[in-house]
């Protein structure tokens, strides 16, 4: 288990009622990465994520978290994992502090020790003694990432963890989770609306729609495969530029827009197409590699689904 | 065992920091205080009815009945008599106070998603319903206690009234012990209401409903009793249709819960009806404990059955 996945979810399918939540999920997070788990609203993000810590029972299909069988029971496994779900949830007579003492508590109490390096951890250690009730969303927020950090978790499973926190605190949680990853080895399953913190922080993401997934892989290739060249062309060149790029075997297709092309082409062959087009005498007014984000990929694939 | 403690802590804290509990303690202190002032007051009224031949509202007493109910009195607001005026408050009022703290305590952890939070740290349920369950228990045993207290400072001032002194030389060790056991029964009469108030907050999976079907059940219990009383003391002779309805479960009026708590607590001695019910009364501690047992047993299996089988979605 050292270096396997530490979450697997094979067929994972809920029913409610007649509504279908998550619909044979299969998926794997590998160790030691940031996971962005990523979808529209109501795709079934949330209720996976409660399939997985036991709060959910599947309707068929099964999974494991940290190697344990959902359905023998999560107790060793969620002790080693922290969790937050939906909006953070906590006592609003008691103060932060004692709201981490309840949540160290039931984790057996060793985590008790945690608590004060937790709050200065997530910025709330000049507030701890205030009561929930008068926190800020922001500041509930980060109450919730500090009792999931309680226990020192080796896998940290986070629902929507930046929703209410103001820039300086989302900066401040990408850093956090970057370097709970990198330095320490854990790992860290997201799910977020927010797509360019999960581009920013993510090594891989899964996208999920109508409880499918439908599409995952790492950022990086998903944003590479996107990737094109724009070129910019006078309209008496266009007809014989798209015709010799399309004749290229590194080009995998040309579209025209206005007076441009775009190519879908490796960014490094910009080189190449200067030439191909110069050595035709054709001269670009502009030649421009235009990258891609994970918002253009999601909203494409989720668009496509929500129409087709 | 230790995660149990741990967890027994941690809903300790809770219940301590609540302000729930202690405006219910205060409650209860409050309504005992106003007992012993009742009861100086209805003294007060005999007294006077001796001298006048009316009370307070100028009703007719006779004043021969006058003197037994003002010595009565006397003897119920001096030590050791006044000692035993604590089980009005722990016996009747004790249950309501006990059924709203646990319904609302338990029925918020759902309305206000915090089971959520706790249940995905892996704490197995059935651990954590009873430790819930104890760390009410301890809870109101705590309160029971400075029930105690309080009895025992109010009785010095019911004591004054009633003499213009204190004599405490009257209250002998086995009248300590045995204030002390019927407080020990009185408040272990209190687990099973304890265990079915949160059973109705896992059930109606919010504070509110759940203190609805509590309280609910609560008064038909009490009225499960006083109602036969009334049909039978307003001479309907068990021959309407409301009575013939009542005749079909009244003799259920054994097995409730109010009735055995009474007869464990006072041990085989529940204060007297005015009126026979139709129901096979027992006053068998044994039977009784064993009943409130059964009773905690269902409410708590009931309880954990549903945590088990329902999805946690609070």
């Amino acid at each position: 288990m050292a270096g396997g996945p530490v979450v697997r979810t094979w067929e994972l399918s809920k029913r409610f009622g007649s509504t279908l939540a998550v619909d044979g999920l299969t998926m794997e997070v590998p160790r030691g990465e940031v996971f962005g788990f990523l979808g529209p609203n109501g795709a079934g993000k949330t209720t996976t994520i409660a399939m997985l810590l036991g709060l959910v029972r599947p309707t068929a299909g099964s999974a494991e978290l940290l190697g344990q069988d959902l359905r023998r029971g999560l107790g060793h496994a969620l002790r080693r994992t922290g969790a937050t779900i939906e909006s953070p949830a906590f006592y609003p007579y008691l103060s932060g502090r004692d709201n981490l003492r309840v949540v160290a508590r039931v984790l057996g109490g060793a985590a008790e020790a945690r608590i004060d390096p937790v709050l200065e951890q997530v910025g709330l250690g000049l507030r701890g003694g205030d009561k929930f009730k008068v926190y800020s969303m922001g500041m509930k927020q980060r109450l919730a990432l500090g009792a999931a950090l309680l226990n020192d978790p080796e896998l940290l499973i986070l629902d929507e963890p930046t929703n209410g926190l103001d820039p300086a605190g989302i900066q401040e949680t990408r850093t956090l989770l970057r370097r709970m990853v990198d330095e320490q080895g854990k790992t860290v399953f997201l799910s977020s609306h927010l797509l360019h913190e999960v581009q920013q922080v993510c090594d891989r993401v899964a996208i999920i729609d109508h409880g499918r997934i439908i599409a995952q892989g790492r950022v990086d290739e998903i944003l590479r495969r996107r990737e094109s060249i724009e070129v910019e062309l006078g309209e008496d060149e266009l007809d014989r530029a798209e015709t010799l790029l399309c004749s290229q075997p590194w080009v995998k297709g040309v579209v025209r827009e206005g007076n441009r092309l775009r190519l879908g082409a490796d960014p490094q062959a910009s080189r190449q197409v200067a030439e191909v087009l110069g050595s035709a005498g054709i001269f670009p007014c502009q030649l421009t590699r235009v990258s891609s984000t994970l918002e253009d990929f999601f909203l494409e694939l989720t668009g496509k689904n929500n129409h087709g | 065992m230790g995660d149990w403690i741990a967890l027994l802590r941690a809903e300790s804290l809770k219940i301590g920091r609540r302000r729930l509990g202690w405006i219910l303690l205060l409650a209860l202190m409050a309504a005992f205080v106003v007992h012993a002032r009742n009861l100086n007051t209805d003294r007060l009224d005999y007294h006077q009815a001796q001298e006048s031949g009316s009370g307070r509202f100028g009703q007719w007493i006779m004043p021969e009945s006058a003197l037994a109910a003002e010595a009565e009195l006397v003897r119920r607001m001096t030590f050791p008599g006044f000692l035993d005026e604590l089980w009005v408050i722990t016996g009747f009022w004790g249950p309501f106070a006990v059924v709203i703290l646990a319904a609302i305590h338990m029925g918020e952890e759902y309305e206000g998603g915090t089971i959520r939070t706790l249940m995905v740290r892996g704490p197995s349920r059935n651990a954590w319903f009873t430790a819930k369950i104890a760390a009410l228990f301890l809870a109101v045993g705590a309160a029971w206690l400075l029930l105690a207290l309080e009895g025992g400072l109010l009785g010095l001032w019911t004591s004054r009234q009633a003499t213009g002194g204190v004599n405490l030389s009257a209250v002998g060790t086995g009248h300590l012990l045995a204030h002390a056991a019927r407080l020990l029964r009185s408040w272990s009469a209190t687990l099973p209401y304890l265990a079915f108030a949160s059973a109705a907050g896992i059930l109606a999976r919010a504070a509110g409903p759940a203190l609805a079907l509590g309280l609910g059940a609560r008064f038909a219990e009490v009225i499960s009793g006083t109602a036969g009383q009334f049909l039978v003391g307003f001479g309907m002779g068990m021959e309407g249709l409301g009575a013939k309805i009542y005749r079909l479960w009244a003799p259920l009026h054994v097995a409730t819960m109010e009735w055995n708590a009474r007869v464990w607590s006072t041990w085989g001695a529940p204060y007297d009806l005015p009126l026979e019910l139709p129901s096979p009364l027992h006053t068998s501690p044994g039977l009784a404990a064993l009943i409130l047992l059964a009773w905690t047993a269902v409410w708590v299996g009931l309880a954990l059955r549903t945590l088990h089988r329902r999805d946690i979605t609070g």
